[in-house]
């Protein structure tokens, strides 16, 4: 892969539409995901109970694919900031929101936002 | 980064205090010693200057273009856990110095590369300003291209390998050659980088290092698995 030049890979198809990703060989990754799929293409995040979390419900199927397993993806929220997808992480002294990786470390965010900072 | 001999630069100032004191009292010779700690004490104080960007406030200075989260920041940590103590997650890459109010000092680092980054339980056994650098036989074989001209130490400096501080971390009384040290390549911060220390900003470690006692606990918690190198 070159770097600094996009990339369209097609994760899959369906009858409600495709997932396309769109890889910057760079640092981040950015995931274009077609509207129609959105229910139907989705793994449940949410957490049990009454109370309105402020979790994604659904995580798209896209990011579900390509982020490392070492992360909480029941705990993911897209932050409109920066366009990136974090998680929560409970850590020895704190818990708190870190950046959603991929397997090789790169941060996940969604192709209309703001691309982040990525050095750190 | 792993050094071997290096001064006891912790003993500086005590000794510096002691020969002033025997000079005035007693004979010319110890007067030299005396001079050269002062200049030592000089060299240290412009070469902190000279890695401390002009009006740096530590939350908000950041020409190394590092992401914001890994700017110093004080956070609520946890109940239970002891003052002084160093918690370095290695996962989200924090270091955090626990406070006595409850509260804890974050920081971002960087950590050593998949195979090399030791979690575990130590003790800072020791502490230096500006240290000499020497990598070690293991470094030297593993990556020669790169250590191999280091082999007989490297001067102290801003260009040097553990920066403006280092914390040294043991194991009983023994130095397990980790450190949590300055680093000349701070654009590193956030990332799996490092032969296996804790790798700071140097003005981030300068501020740290007056706040951390010998003896303290420092507690590096395991890192994600695989070989993840770049950022967030």
């Amino acid at each position: 892969m070159i770097p600094g030049k996009k990339t369209q890979i097609t994760l899959g198809l369906s009858k409600h539409g495709s997932i396309s990703r769109t890889v910057v060989a760079g640092r981040s990754v950015v995931l274009a995901v077609s509207l129609m799929m959105l229910s139907a293409c989705t793994a449940p995040v949410g957490r049990v109970g009454d109370e309105p979390s402020r979790f994604l419900q659904e995580l798209p199927e896209g990011v579900m694919a390509i982020a490392a397993p070492y992360q909480n993806l029941r705990a993911v929220v897209l932050l409109p900031e920066d366009g990136c997808y974090w998680y929560e992480h409970v850590g020895p002294v704190e818990t708190t929101m870190l950046p959603l990786r991929t397997a090789e470390g790169r941060p996940i965010c969604t192709a209309t936002e703001n691309r982040p900072a990525t050095t750190g | 980064m792993l050094p071997s001999i290096e001064p006891k630069a912790d003993n500086m100032s005590t000794r510096r205090h002691f020969l002033k004191m025997t000079s005035a009292l007693f004979s010319a010779p110890l007067v030299t010693p005396a001079f050269a700690a002062s200049d030592l004490q000089g060299q240290w104080a412009a070469w902190d200057a000279q890695v401390t960007p002009p009006g740096y406030v530590a939350a908000t200075t950041n020409p190394w273009g590092l992401h914001p989260r890994l700017l110093p920041v004080r956070v609520e940590a946890r109940a239970g856990l002891t003052p002084g103590d160093i918690h370095v997650d290695a996962i989200a890459r924090y270091l955090y110095h626990i406070q006595s109010d409850g509260t804890a000092m974050r920081y971002g680092v960087a950590i050593g590369r998949s195979g090399l980054y030791e979690p575990g339980t130590y003790t800072v056994g020791r502490k230096a300003k500006w240290p000499r650098w020497t990598p070690t036989p293991q470094m030297i074989e593993r990556e020669p291209e790169i250590y191999a001209q280091y082999a007989d130490g490297m001067d102290p400096g801003p260009g040097n390998a553990l920066g403006s501080r280092a914390l040294y971390l043991f194991l009983g009384s023994r130095d397990t050659y980790l450190r949590i040290h300055g680093t000349p390549l701070p654009r590193s911060i956030g990332s799996r980088a490092s032969s296996g220390c804790v790798r700071m900003v140097m003005p981030h470690i300068i501020d740290l290092y007056d706040q951390v006692e010998t003896g303290v606990t420092a507690h590096l918690y395991p890192a994600e698995e695989g070989n993840v190198e770049l950022t967030a």
